[in-house]
């Protein structure tokens, strides 16, 4: 059965209290998802300090709103869709969004897949990168990444097949592929 | 031969979840080979997992506690804003009201001495009456006044995001 995190919501005053999360079940909630969601913001830009100032923000955000009482995946969810929104406020505020290389453990060249990562992450667009980071590491399915993201399950279905197509063209762009049809 | 339209493959779940678990079965790998999605979603999944292999995250993740305490302190601050925006309508609903009255006053004032003038009170009652509604307005006007000087004062106290 799923753990449920005691989140005060949409309650009246005198009943928040008694329902607000305190110090113990965060910790919990942050053991359970904060390394995910970090690794997801860094994943997604690139650079460290920028994933850990989002992260913090995102637990703030989350602590002052407390949305209704969720179980651990709903709560997941809704991490991953706060994380997802500031991520895209910085990129609306004109801040970088070029991907760039993590410099205290850099990147190599795949040399038997002729697969270069950093390039091909740098290549890919912010949206792109959210999406098949939520798809293939986190493992989610469209309409998780949906929940996730914000997006309508169909839009996430047409953009991952974008995103997917323009990676593995990135990626292997002399490997031959036959079609299974 | 496999079935596969233009956008997915029925085993492309298959070869994520392997790839998520560290490897393709033989059959899964000669699935792959032959199919157009499935090997895009290879190429694709493993940039990712490659990617999130080399984040070292244990050591840049802040502490628990940490976090909480700057949660906390946005809440204090974000409890503050919220309870001070009632005081903030209230003193608004005030000047507005103190305005209202100052408007009848000023009304019923020049009623009254153009009453007095058609007819023809003597000078000390319109003194009388001229000097009462000054009163009036200048108790209005100090009222107002600091009003709005405490309204301006408290609200810069108000923490900002």
């Amino acid at each position: 059965m799923d753990e449920i995190f005691p989140i005060a919501g949409l309650v009246p005053l005198a009943e928040e209290e008694a329902t607000a999360m305190n110090e113990q079940e965060f910790r919990s909630l942050y053991d359970a998802t904060a390394r995910p969601i970090l690794a997801y913001l860094v994943g997604v830009t690139g650079r460290k300090d920028v994933g850990e100032d989002l992260l913090q923000e995102m637990y703030c955000r989350f602590l002052v709103r407390q949305p209704p009482s969720m179980n651990v995946d709903e709560t997941r969810r809704y991490l991953f869709r706060i994380a997802t929104n500031l991520l895209r406020d910085r990129w609306r505020r004109g801040e970088d969004d070029s991907w760039q290389e993590i410099p205290e453990h850099g990147f190599h060249l795949d040399i038997d897949a002729q697969i270069d990562v950093r390039a091909a992450m740098g290549a890919l667009k912010p949206r792109e990168r959210e999406l098949l980071w939520l798809a293939y590491v986190e493992g989610m399915g469209h309409a998780e990444i949906a929940a996730a993201t914000g997006l309508r399950a169909i839009s996430v279905r047409m953009l991952l097949f974008r995103a997917r197509r323009r990676a593995a063209g990135l990626l292997l762009p002399k490997r031959e592929t036959v079609g299974c049809e | 031969m496999n079935r596969a339209n233009r956008r997915g493959c029925e085993r492309e779940a298959d070869v994520v979840r392997s790839l998520r678990m560290g490897s393709l079965s033989s059959e899964l790998h000669e699935h792959v080979s032959s199919c157009v999605v499935c090997a895009e979603t290879r190429s694709a999944a493993e940039v990712m997992l490659q990617t999130a292999s080399l984040l070292r995250i244990e050591d840049g993740l802040p502490a628990a506690g940490l976090v909480w305490s700057r949660a906390q302190e946005r809440k204090r601050e974000s409890d503050v804003r919220r309870a001070a925006r009632p005081l903030m309508v209230t003193r608004i609903l005030s000047v507005v009201y103190v305005v209202l009255c100052a408007g009848w006053v000023l009304h019923s004032f020049w009623r009254s001495v153009s009453k007095e003038l058609v007819s023809g009170l003597d000078g000390f009652r319109s003194d009388t009456v001229g000097f009462g509604a000054a009163m009036t307005l200048l108790a209005i006007a100090i009222g107002a006044g600091y009003l709005l000087y405490d309204g301006r004062r408290s609200g810069a106290g108000i923490p900002s995001t």
